[in-house]
């Protein structure tokens, strides 16, 4: 009987200590150029892993985005938002993320990753001409970047607040749109996209290269940080109907969104688990050391008092939950110029070495009142 | 012991499990999904209140039955939303409980009325007759008397741990005709939450 009830303890402890795998192999196939097998993977991974769903739309939800696949971009990304945007958590939640690893729980993104699924939804929104959904989007990342560890209240993510004022702008709300733009300004004075004299009537939105990797630090892994890739191309030039108009510029940096957020209240919970572990595992070592110097009737109590001891710190997962969206961009860069009403061919082309992933070149039709958007990827 | 054998296995599989079967649950009641957006409830309880609003309204009669042109309405808030779902379920309550009182012209498919009149009038669809055995076709689509216009606008504040959402949809029955505002009425919602401690 004591077995079974062993048994049954150690499977507990098991199905509790289960972690959801996240999306790093699919980001490896993707910006390896395979998307056809990131693709597949995502699309198994959803099936097989509940907990991590949100994640799984979202990194396929830059996968429809990248092939103009925007209906189904926005479903993917809606669906994603909803789980993101949730508050509360189930009881088998709280149990699997403190007993067995945090991993185990929902995937509901950090800070960063919430504003950035908003950013996508006002993105494809925007694309689609659903205009006050776009503004919703792009509302809501201001709002998740508000409010975020050192950010005092006041969202920094200058590419968000300045898309708010252009979705201002097209539903013909002037006066709040100048306080978006001057608002993105004032955080990236340098970039010519946000000049208050700029007026241009088609915008260029462009996500580049690889956005941060999340890993384990500290002695179990209890902590997390972030690495940036870094890398960006030397230039990315913009050619309307083959000539060149300028070169996109950097507005906003999704490693310093993320590295921004502050700590988190569940931190405490890891270091915790961190000092169990560590506590049990000195203390069991202990435990079987001293087990040979004591009168002969304790030592068999010691030796199994350090072997439980022993597998307790083995048993407690202390680590951080390292779940990531893979296909973040490192930043956003922006061009503003005017094109006179009609058809134009758009090409963006980043300087050798890296590549676009989305159509080569893009046929946009310029309103003769109104502006354009025009949105693209650029990897490694 | 067996007890103690039974709990384990207890809690072991609804850990495992983690999954309730689908069931139905009334519209009107939030779920325990959480979070401060806006749910199937606040579209019902605003429509209900709005066309309750509308019918209730003797000024909008007195000329005879009123044609409405329904606009989606304008989201100003920060969620996703089909904002259209509101619309339409005003102008089912209306359409079902006011007795004709009230007639909505369909502007959101036009292409489909125009091709439709340009085939009845080139003969190659049938043309359908009216009681006298006439042809039964109107001389142009139908204008509009009023329309229904409305607005959502939102109040949102967090501190990153807890949020809270201030919404009003706010309606409003305009003339076609002069622009004078005839009826304006809103529903509005207050929600507030915190995300539980694995979460922040």
């Amino acid at each position: 009987m004591r077995a079974r009830v062993a048994t049954s303890l150690v499977l507990l402890l098991g199905s509790a200590a289960c972690a959801s795998p996240g999306s790093a192999s699919a980001g490896r196939a993707w910006y390896a150029g395979d998307r056809d097998r990131a693709k597949s993977q995502l699309e198994s991974q959803i099936e097989d892993d509940a907990e991590g769903r949100a994640l799984y739309l979202n990194e396929l939800g830059v996968l429809a985005l990248e092939r103009r696949g925007l209906a189904e971009a926005l479903r993917l990304f809606s669906e994603a938002a909803q789980i993101m945007g949730g508050f509360g958590g189930s009881g088998s939640d709280a149990v699997g993320a403190i007993l067995g690893s945090e991993a185990s729980k929902q995937w509901r993104g950090d800070p960063h990753e919430r504003a950035m699924n908003s950013y996508y939804l006002g993105i494809v929104n925007l694309l689609l001409g659903v205009t006050d959904n776009a503004l919703a989007g792009f509302k809501n990342a201001i709002f998740v970047d508000s409010g975020q560890g050192e950010e005092a209240y006041d969202c920094d993510f200058a590419p968000a607040l300045f898309l708010e004022g252009f979705c201002y702008e097209q539903l013909s709300d002037p006066g709040m749109a100048e306080r978006s733009y001057t608002s993105a300004r004032n955080l990236v004075p340098q970039c010519a996209a946000m000049a208050a004299s700029n007026q241009g009537n088609v915008v260029v939105v462009v996500d580049v290269g690889r956005g941060p990797t999340k890993i384990n630090v500290g002695e179990h892994g209890e902590q997390t940080r972030f690495i940036a890739d870094g890398s960006t191309p030397s230039a990315i030039d913009v050619l309307v109907d083959g000539a060149s108009v300028g070169s996109a510029a950097k507005a906003g940096d999704v490693y310093f969104q993320a590295t921004t957020r502050g700590g988190r209240d569940f931190d405490s919970v890891l270091n915790a688990k961190s000092a169990v572990k560590t506590g049990s595992k000195v203390a069991g070592v202990g435990a079987l050391l001293v087990a040979d110097d004591l009168p002969k009737k304790y030592q068999a109590g010691a030796l199994v008092a350090g072997a439980a001891l022993l597998l307790t710190s083995f048993a407690v997962r202390a680590e951080a939950d390292t779940r990531h969206w893979t296909s973040l961009p490192n930043e956003v860069q922006l061009l503003r110029f005017e094109l006179p009403p009609g058809s134009h061919e758009i090409e963006i082309r980043p300087s050798a070495g890296w590549r676009i992933a989305g159509p080569t070149t893009q046929v946009v039709v310029v309103p003769p009142q109104g502006d354009v958007l025009v949105y693209q990827r650029v990897l490694r | 012991m067996v007890k103690a054998w039974w709990l384990a296995a207890t809690l072991m599989c609804s850990l495992a499990a983690c999954s309730s079967p689908t069931q139905r649950v009334d519209p009107d009641q939030d779920d325990a999904l959480g979070g401060t957006g806006i749910d199937s409830g606040d579209i019902r309880a605003t429509a209900d209140k709005i066309a309750r609003s509308i019918l209730a309204m003797d000024r909008l009669y007195t000329r005879g039955t009123p044609y409405v042109v329904v606009q989606d309405p304008k989201n100003e808030t920060r969620f996703q939303i089909n904002d259209s779902m509101i619309v339409d379920r005003i102008m089912t309550l209306l359409i079902q409980n006011s007795g004709g009182r009230v007639q909505f012209v369909d502007r959101e498919n036009w292409e489909v009325i125009q091709r439709e009149r340009a085939l009845k009038r080139s003969g190659a669809v049938s043309v359908p007759t009216d009681a006298q055995g006439q042809p039964n076709l109107a001389a142009a689509p139908l204008g509009s008397d009023y329309f229904l216009l409305s607005t959502l606008k939102s109040l949102s504040k967090t501190n990153g741990d807890a949020e809270s959402d201030y919404i009003v949809a706010t309606f409003r029955l305009t003339d076609a005709e002069t622009g004078a505002i005839l009826w304006q009425d809103d529903n509005e919602w207050k929600k507030v939450g915190e995300r539980g401690v694995l979460y922040r």
